[in-house]
């Protein structure tokens, strides 16, 4: 069985972020991860290897500094990397990064696509459904467990009310949740043997995709500028009597617009 | 496409009922589309649409689009975005507005892809700029605050955060239209069951709303104060590690460096003092409410509200106070 | 007979005596062979120098070679390690003295007769020499017995927890007994057959035996005295031969691994080299051991202390010491096959967790379990006990960079600090730009390229993050000031000092943190670092030279304690009467710092000092270190609890600590029971900052 991860390269959440003059992130200033969320993708698909064989290829649209977040997702087992990366990339809505993945999984490939839910960084959860469009494949999405047994998927979906079971023939597309799995801690071992794995690089060219479809020229929405929310209000502090206090919580929730 | 000024709600069914997200969306779709100079309208598929057009009329729909059909039930995203994709192409909306939810999320993915519309995603303002929709959303974990426009005339696709907008009645007499959608033949995901929550709790991770309890509750007993609360909020119950250590509660509920990290919209803290390592496993809450009686506990540092006082007696009537403003 | 002399073979018939000089031959060859074996076992171990560099030609001027000497005639000979504990310390000593002066008795006696007697028609075992040769053998025989006799009521009696029965110590035990009670009659029995009181009275046990028979005459106890001496004669050739087969190996076993014992700084781990080209890290196979490290699980006596000594096992975690030692000797005795499932004699339930596809299943998860091995907290407890200087800790580590570096396989939580410590270097993975903050508005000089200062302040993680160990630090700034010290920190540049990563096996994870604080060190010049922090004390001082990083360590109580003698601090304000001081494992037992501390605490104004039951180079672990701060132990009784209660058990005002990670651990046992506003716990620097005036 063959399995294909998306994943992304993401910056690190705890860093400070800045953005550029064009209003993309100035990715020189803070330090990249892979995106949290596809580390329980890549678990995933290793534990569906170890159960059902197979390869497991993971495949990132980013730019060249994106190696090593494949390298790091090598590391933990997977057995092989594409990176799809062109300048023309660059700017790429969600359309554009499900497209592009889709085109590049018709040159690879596979029984079973993983993503992660969301990305951390816009966090659309667009590109799991997009693939899953542009390849005509059913998707299982929100995945807290899934099983593969006689050519289906069977995942657990969360619902409102619990989870929901939702099956699926194979091929398909699967974006599974945080918590699925405790992602495995890349050994110096694994991340040796990473060195040493095959790691394709794909340009538009390669997949004939032309570059006012994708990037800054395809994007279907534009930033127009952006601003810092006022830094959380330094922390408001009260003492009152308990039934003012649980009164003014109340009210800071309504206001919160979370009640 | 998109020439119309015409704003829609996708709007999901909870029951026979719209859920309440939809009408969030639909007095924001009126507001919208007056400022436009056009109108409203919704797009309900599923068994109960057409009860539930009633509401979606009364928040500002002009027209009402139902489909009944057991599929919508029973086979995940695709039938819908089959009926969505196709209403779009015969009417063209400027817009549609999706509720942050994980179906809509999906079925707003398939649609933007099929007919190659753009998607602003987790909205918390829309503008109407000149003929332009200005989406603000938060980014790189709300450090940033996005605006961002469509480059089309396209239908456009936001997808808006829960209770971003007041839902307010804007009534308009009652227009249904029935749809009745073209499937594709391509393989579908069936849902073939459902397994509800153990002890009907959220798992910490996945939850909106988590109450946290620690030492400073004093005795095991009081952690019911706690469970309490959480089922006012229908949230999730985290403790601290002292809790746990002290056999309180279960090691399955510890929050921070060595249990789960969390980042719920609502974290309320009950007699944490807000070690370090319980700080790094929810800090990146969205809100921190911290209820404690010392008034020099770290905790406060960081909570966006904290209360300093008796939280045997504040849990419990912020529990009923909860459940009055919940049930009105 | 007018002189005095040794009538070995006195009444022995010649053929006895035939047949026991071959019993001899053929002990002697069964002695050799289970030596070869045994030997051979160690040498199949990995290499690991233990003189490097020493040639043999200049053995005897090397001063490595001298230390070690040193230590076997103080640890080996004169048994100071057992002496820790008094009863089964001198209990030991009674037999080891007894058994070494009657075998070199029996040896002068065989050099008397076969060398003197029978080549030279000459003895030297003769009158007054004799005399005096009878009484010292005749005391220590005693005292064997003694010994035996309180080894058995000990073991058998008594039955402290940490001692198991095997057949082996009943076997040894008997046999001392036996040969010793034997001896003894056989000289009862010579004394009465020859009557010579004045004689008699140098041997004055045997005298006493004698009594009974006294008037009995020569030729009854002509027979019972030759069944006797073949008896005792055939017993202590069994004795010998048995001594490679059975628990008498300790003889030579510990004796020599005294003599190899590591003579590095306790605190340094030894590094992995070329760490990128190596194909297999730490010990997965149990091939992969040293020979030492083979040595050291010959050499184990299974007494138990290490297990006495073990918080972990105090906690009712799954490891003990001595367990995880005998597993150990176990496999190196019977390599055990895939399909026996090894029941070690007492263990508790521990489930052995294994992931992974290698071949080393006959160690991990099938020898020693993951779940022990994760326990440890590295307090070295164990080692610092060890009569025979086994070096557990080294071993655990060996293992667990196995199970980190080779595997992954770390404990769940503790994958998260890891990965936080790669991205950020501190392991709560909060911004690295934000290592300052604690610092604002405390106008504390960051150093910088070209100015040189005295003191470089290591704050480390713990203080430049955690809210409760930045009031040590900002304590710290302030007497720093108060003193006039000429200081600076790193500021934004420090990074986590590795200690708990290398603890945990990640040894690519501390080289790798340990590079870029010595790379940024190099930019600027001080004289000495000073750290209130003993894990970063310990391996910025011990493991760093590795590296190439070679600087003066203090830590920040010995700074104090000088600064205190030398009258720069003024402390007037009374604090607390009763003071007790927790040592820290890696400030006390690794580093012997145990005076500093308590000088400091010493001079604050009106503080009594009153020390816990465990404390100084016993001192008990807080249950934080060797990465523990960073997982969950399912345990009974967590560590840092019983060391809060030792501390309640003196009724204390106040606790003070010197360790980040000891305050933490104190601080939240104390936050359990609930007494965390009744007992105050702080650093040493905390309390001598609100002493100042």
């Amino acid at each position: 069985m063959n399995i294909v991860v998306c994943v992304k390269q993401v910056p690190d959440t705890t860093a400070e972020k800045r953005l550029d003059a064009n209003l993309r992130l100035d990715r020189a200033s803070v330090d990249n991860i892979i995106n949290p969320f596809d580390e329980y993708a890549i678990e995933e698909g290793l534990r569906l290897q170890e159960a059902h064989g197979g390869e497991v290829a993971l495949l990132c649209m980013g730019t060249e500094s994106a190696q090593e977040t494949l390298r790091k997702g090598l590391a933990m087992g997977a057995d092989r990397g594409v990176l799809v990366t062109d300048p023309a990339l660059a700017g790429s809505d969600a359309w554009a990064t499900s497209y592009v993945l889709a085109q590049a999984l018709k040159r690879m490939s596979y029984d079973v696509i993983l993503c992660g839910m969301q990305t951390t960084d816009s966090g659309t959860a667009q590109v799991p459904g997009g693939v899953a469009e542009f390849l005509g494949l059913p998707q299982l999405t929100w995945a807290n467990k899934v099983e593969i047994s006689d050519g289906k998927a069977t995942i657990q979906r969360q619902s409102d009310a619990g989870y929901d079971v939702v099956e699926a023939p194979l091929p398909v597309v699967i974006s599974v949740i945080k918590g699925i799995n405790e992602p495995r801690y890349p050994s110096l071992k694994g991340i040796m043997q990473a060195r040493r794995k095959e790691l394709q690089i794909w340009s538009l060219d390669d997949l004939g995709i032309s570059q006012d479809m994708v990037g800054v020229l395809g994007a279907k929405t534009k930033v127009l500028g952006y601003s810092r929310p006022a830094p959380r209000a330094k922390g408001q502090l009260i003492q009152e009597d308990s039934q003012t206090a649980a009164t003014r919580i109340a009210d800071f929730l309504v206001q919160a617009r979370v009640l | 496409m998109g020439t119309a000024n015409v704003i829609w709600v996708y709007a999901e069914l909870s029951g026979k009922e719209p859920k309440k997200i939809a009408l969030e969306l639909m007095t924001k779709a009126r507001e919208l589309a007056e400022a436009m100079g056009g109108s409203a309208a919704a797009v309900v598929l599923g068994t109960g649409a057409r009860t539930a057009a009633e509401k979606l009329a009364q928040h500002g729909a002009s027209v009402v689009y139902v489909a009944e059909d057991e599929r919508f039930g029973n086979v995940l995203t695709t039938p819908h975005a089959d009926a969505l994709s196709g209403l779009i192409k015969e009417k063209s909306p400027r817009a549609v507005l999706f509720g942050a939810t994980n179906s809509s999320k999906d079925i707003a993915a398939r649609v933007s892809a099929r007919l190659g519309l753009g998607v602003i995603a987790d909205a918390i303002a829309i503008q109407v700029n000149g003929n332009e929709l200005h989406v603000v959303n938060p980014a790189f974990g709300g450090s940033l605050l996005v605006t961002s426009t469509f480059t089309d005339a396209n239908t456009a696709f936001i997808i808006a955060r829960a209770k971003a907008f007041a839902a307010e009645e804007r009534p308009q007499p009652l227009k249904i239209e029935e749809v009745k959608p073209v499937y594709t033949a391509a393989p579908q995901a069936r849902i073939t069951g459902a397994v509800a929550q153990p002890e009907a709790r959220v798992s910490l991770e996945e939850a909106n709303v988590i109450v946290s309890g620690g030492r400073g509750l004093g005795a095991p007993e009081n952690f019911k104060l706690v469970e309490e609360l959480a089922q006012a909020f229908e949230a999730a119950v985290g403790a601290s590690r002292a809790a746990v250590d002290a056999g309180w509660i279960s090691y399955p509920h510890q929050v921070g460096q060595t249990g789960k990290t969390v980042k719920p919209k609502v974290y309320i803290a009950c007699g944490i003092s807000g070690a370090i390592q319980h700080k790094v496993g929810m800090q990146t809450s969205d809100i921190i409410i911290a209820i404690n009686k010392d008034p020099d506990a770290p905790i406060f540092s960081f909570a966006d509200l904290g209360v300093v006082g008796d939280l045997h007696q504040i849990v419990p009537l912020l529990a009923k106070e909860i459940r009055k403003r919940k049930g009105a | 007979m007018g002189s005095i002399f040794r009538d070995t073979f006195w009444n022995v018939p010649v053929w006895a005596q035939a047949v026991h000089y071959l019993l001899s031959i053929a002990a002697l060859l069964i002695l050799s062979y289970g030596v070869y074996r045994r030997v051979s076992l160690w040498r199949q171990g990995q290499k690991t120098p233990r003189c490097p560099g020493v040639k043999l030609r200049d053995i005897g001027g090397s001063l490595l070679v001298k230390k070690r000497v040193k230590a076997f005639l103080l640890y080996a000979i004169a048994q100071l390690r057992l002496l820790r504990e008094r009863y089964p310390g001198i209990m030991h000593l009674f037999i080891f003295w007894g058994m070494v002066v009657l075998f070199l008795g029996t040896a002068t006696v065989t050099l008397d007769y076969d060398v003197a007697h029978l080549i030279f028609r000459t003895q030297f075992l003769t009158d007054g020499f004799y005399l005096v040769f009878k009484l010292t053998l005749d005391i220590l025989g005693a005292l064997l017995i003694v010994g035996v006799l309180l080894a058995a009521y000990r073991r058998y009696v008594l039955r402290p927890s940490r001692l198991d029965n095997l057949w082996q110590d009943a076997y040894q035990l008997g046999m001392l007994f036996a040969i010793g009670l034997m001896g003894f009659l056989l000289e009862a029995m010579r004394l009465a057959a020859f009557k010579q009181p004045e004689v008699a009275i140098w041997s004055p046990v045997g005298y006493l035996l004698a009594q009974p028979f006294w008037g009995v005459t020569k030729e009854t106890i002509r027979p019972y005295y030759v069944g006797t001496w073949f008896v005792h004669s055939t017993m202590a050739l069994v004795f010998i031969a048995s001594l490679p087969y059975t628990k008498l190996w300790h003889i030579v076993a510990s004796p020599t691994n005294i003599f190899f014992r590591s003579l590095r700084p306790a605190g340094e781990l030894l590094p992995i080299e070329n760490l990128e080209e190596q194909e297999t890290f730490g010990v997965g196979k149990f091939e992969e051991f040293t020979w030492k490290q083979r040595l050291d699980f010959d050499a184990c006596t299974r007494c138990g202390r290490c297990q006495d000594a073990c918080p972990a096992w105090a906690s009712g975690a799954s490891l003990s010491p001595k367990k995880l030692i005998l597993e150990l000797q176990q496999c190196m005795l019977e390599k055990p096959t895939l399909d026996t499932p090894d029941v070690p004699p007492m263990s508790r339930s521990s489930t052995p967790r294994h992931r992974g596809t290698s071949g080393s299943k006959d160690l991990h998860g099938k020898v020693v379990a993951a779940d022990e091995l994760w326990a440890c907290t590295t307090c070295r407890a164990c080692v610092q006990e060890c009569p025979v200087f086994i070096e557990h800790v080294d071993t655990i580590v060996d293992m667990r960079r196995y199970l980190t570096l080779s595997e992954g396989a770390v404990p769940a939580t503790t994958a998260t600090t890891l990965k936080q410590m790669t991205n950020q270097g501190n392991p709560w993975g909060l911004s690295k730009n934000d290592r300052l903050k604690w610092a604002e508005g405390l106008d504390v000089k960051a150093i910088a390229p070209g100015q040189e200062v005295e003191y470089l302040y290591w704050v480390g993680c713990s203080a430049a993050y955690d809210a409760r160990n930045q009031k040590v630090a900002k304590a710290m700034v302030r007497v720093l000031k108060a003193a006039g010290v000429d200081f600076a920190i790193l500021g934004n540049q420090e990074r986590c000092c590795g200690d708990s990563a290398r603890r945990l096996g990640e040894e690519y994870l501390f080289q790798t943190l340990a590079m870029e604080n010595i790379d940024n060190l190099k930019k600027y010049r001080f004289q000495k670092i000073v750290t209130a922090c003993p894990h970063g004390y310990n391996t910025i001082k011990n493991e760093y030279p590795q590296l190439g990083g070679n600087y003066t360590v203090i830590h920040h109580t010995e700074l104090l304690a000088q600064l205190v003698q030398e009258g720069r601090l003024e402390l007037s304000r009374p604090l607390y009467k009763n003071i007790t001081y927790h040592d820290s494992c890696y400030l006390g037992r690794y580093n012997d710092i145990f005076q500093a501390p308590r000088q400091v605490l010493a001079a604050l104004p009106g503080a009594l000092l009153k020390e816990m039951d465990r404390s100084g180079d016993r001192g008990f672990c807080c249950g934080g270190g060797g990465g523990q701060m960073w997982m969950e132990a399912k345990v009974e009784k967590r560590v840092n609890h019983i060391r809060l209660e030792d501390a309640l058990s003196i009724k204390p005002d106040c606790v003070g600590t010197a360790c980040p990670f000891c305050l933490t651990m104190f601080v939240d046992a104390a936050k359990v029971k609930g007494i965390e506003d009744s007992l105050p716990v702080k650093d040493v620097v905390e309390l001598i900052a609100e002493a100042l005036v």
